[in-house]
C-alpha cells in the first residue's frame, strides 16, 4: 500500500506505472502532484499553506466588464437575490444545475468533492468567442454577435467547463494528445448529459449537440461538435468518428477537439444500447480509475472493469459489458473483455 | 507592417487565420516588437485556453511570438481586435 506520504517522494513515472496497475493511493498523489505543480508554475498563490475544509460549492459570479480580467467585480454570490444581468443569473443558475446533478448522481461535493467555490467569470473581454476553465474557475465571453453568442448561459458550455473542474480532481487528464482528447471526451459526455436532463429530453428527443445555442444564425453550422455524428456539426468541424481518421498533427495541442470525436462518437452508440444514465455512470466511475497520461486504450481498458463491476452488482445492465465493447469496436478500438 | 496572427484551439476548436498589411506609427510598432518579447513558451494547460501565434515584419524587423489565454500582453489584445474588424 503506497501512503500519500510515501507517495510524494516516489518519481512520477513509477507513481504512474502503479496508477495504471490499480494503485488508487499513488494514483491520487500523482494527480495531486501534478496538478500542484501547475498551480505553482501559473500562480502565486498560498494554496499549499491554506487549510482544507469542506466548503459547499458556493457560487460566485464576477464580472470582468469587457476587460481581459478575471474575478473584477463580484456581482453575485450563493443565495444573492437576481440582479438586473441576466447574463450573471444564468451563469449562476446553470453552474448551480451542474451542481446539483453531480452531487444528486455521484454524491460529487462541487468539482473537487471538497465543495470548492465555483467561481464564474462573465463578459470577459471583447467579442470574446470562448470559454475555459484555467484550474480555478471559468471564463466566459460574450462571443462577437456575428458568429457566436453569450457562452455564459449555455447549459452545455457550462457543464463543459465545469466538468473540466471535475476531471482536474478525478483523474487531472494531461492537456495534450490523446490524454488532452479525452479530457474534452469527458467534458463533452457531461456536457450532453447534464443538457439533456436540463432540457428534460430523451436520448431521441436531444440534438446531441454542444454548443449549439452559442452559434448565431450566420454562423455555418449548426452547432460546434456532435456526439452523434462528429465531423458534421460546422463547416470547420473536422473529428474524425473512428481511429482510422485519427488526427496526428500538432494543432491544437495535438487534436484535443479533434479526436475526442472518436470517444464522443462511442458514448453516443453505448447510449443507445443501455441508456444514457447507466452510460453517465460508467463514464464518471471509469473517470475516478484514469491517470494524468491515460490513453484511448486506457480508458476502454478501465472501463470495461469498471462496467463488469456495477454490472455484477446490479448498478448497470447487465448487457452493458457487451455495449461498451460493441460501441468502443465501432470506433475502431478494441479492448479484451474481462 | 505586416501580420499574421493565428488564434487556435478554445472551447470551439476553430483555428482563425488574419493576415494582412496594416500602416502604423513608428512608435506603436516599437510597443508591438516590445510586446512580443514577453513571450512566454511555457505549455499552458488552461482547459480551453486558447493559443495566439504572432507575427510582425515591418520590413526592419521581424518578430514572431507564441501567447497562452493568460499571458497575451494588451498591445497585442488591442491588434487582434483591430485586425478582426
Ligand atoms: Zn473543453
Amino acid at each position: 500500500m503506497c501512503s500519500k506520504h510515501q507517495c510524494y517522494i516516489v518519481p512520477p513515472f513509477i507513481l504512474e506505472e502503479l496508477a495504471k496497475r490499480g494503485n488508487i493511493a499513488c494514483k491520487k498523489a500523482l494527480n495531486d502532484t501534478q496538478r500542484i505543480n501547475q498551480k505553482r508554475k501559473t500562480t502565486l498563490n498560498n494554496l499549499l499553506q491554506r487549510s482544507v475544509a469542506d466548503g459547499n460549492g458556493d457560487r460566485l459570479v464576477f464580472d470582468s466588464e469587457n476587460q481581459y480580467e478575471q474575478r473584477q467585480s463580484l456581482i453575485r454570490k450563493e443565495g444573492d437575490d437576481i440582479v438586473v444581468d441576466t447574463v450573471v443569473n444564468e451563469a449562476y443558475d446553470t453552474s448551480g444545475f451542474v451542481r446539483k446533478y453531480f452531487r444528486e448522481t455521484f454524491g460529487l461535493n462541487s468539482m473537487d468533492g471538497n465543495g470548492m467555490d465555483i467561481i464564474s467569470n462573465v463578459h470577459y473581454g471583447i467579442d470574446y468567442n470562448n470559454a475555459y476553465w484555467d484550474g480555478d474557475e471559468m471564463t466566459y465571453g460574450d462571443g462577437d454577435g456575428l458568429e457566436f453568442t453569450n457562452f455564459a448561459s449555455a447549459i452545455d458550455v457550462v457543464a463543459h467547463e465545469l466538468m473540466h473542474g471535475v476531471t482536474q480532481f478525478l483523474a487531472n487528464l494531461e492537456y495534450v494528445s490523446q490524454s488532452g482528447a479525452l479530457n474534452e471526451h469527458f467534458s463533452d459526455v457531461f456536457a450532453t448529459i447534464i443538457k439533456q436532463k436540463y432540457l428534460k429530453q430523451s436520448i431521441s428527443e436531444a440534438d446531441w449537440l454542444i454548443g449549439d445555442t452559442v452559434v448565431t444564425d450566420n454562423f455555418p453550422g449548426v452547432g460546434i461538435r456532435s456526439m452523434m455524428s462528429p465531423g458534421t456539426a460546422n463547416d470547420f468541424d473536422s473529428q474524425p468518428d473512428h481511429m482510422d481518421n485519427y488526427y496526428s498533427g500538432s494543432q491544437d495541442n495535438q487534436g484535443v477537439h479533434i479526436n475526442s470525436g472518436i470517444p464522443n462518437k462511442a458514448f453516443y452508440l453505448c447510449c443507445l444500447e443501455i441508456g444514457i444514465d447507466d452510460c453517465a455512470l460508467i463514464w464518471f466511475e471509469t473517470l475516478s480509475a484514469l491517470w494524468r497520461t491515460a490513453q484511448f486504450n486506457d480508458v476502454l481498458e478501465i472501463m470495461l472493469e469498471v462496467t463488469s463491476k456495477l454490472s455484477e452488482i446490479g448498478r448497470v445492465s447487465e448487457r452493458a459489458t457487451e455495449a461498451v465493447t460493441k460501441s468502443f469496436a465501432a470506433v475502431g478500438l478494441k479492448g479484451v473483455s474481462v | 507592417m505586416k501580420y499574421k496572427i493565428i488564434i487556435e484551439g478554445g472551447f470551439t476548436g476553430i483555428s482563425r487565420k488574419y493576415e494582412g498589411d496594416m500602416t502604423v506609427s513608428e512608435l506603436k510598432a516599437k510597443s508591438l516588437f516590445s510586446a512580443l518579447h514577453t513571450d512566454d513558451k511555457t505549455r499552458s494547460n488552461i482547459a480551453d485556453g486558447q493559443t495566439y501565434d504572432i507575427s510582425l515584419d515591418d520590413n526592419h524587423k521581424k518578430y514572431q511570438a507564441v501567447f497562452n489565454e493568460k499571458n497575451v500582453p494588451d498591445e497585442i489584445r488591442e491588434l487582434i481586435a483591430q485586425v478582426k474588424q
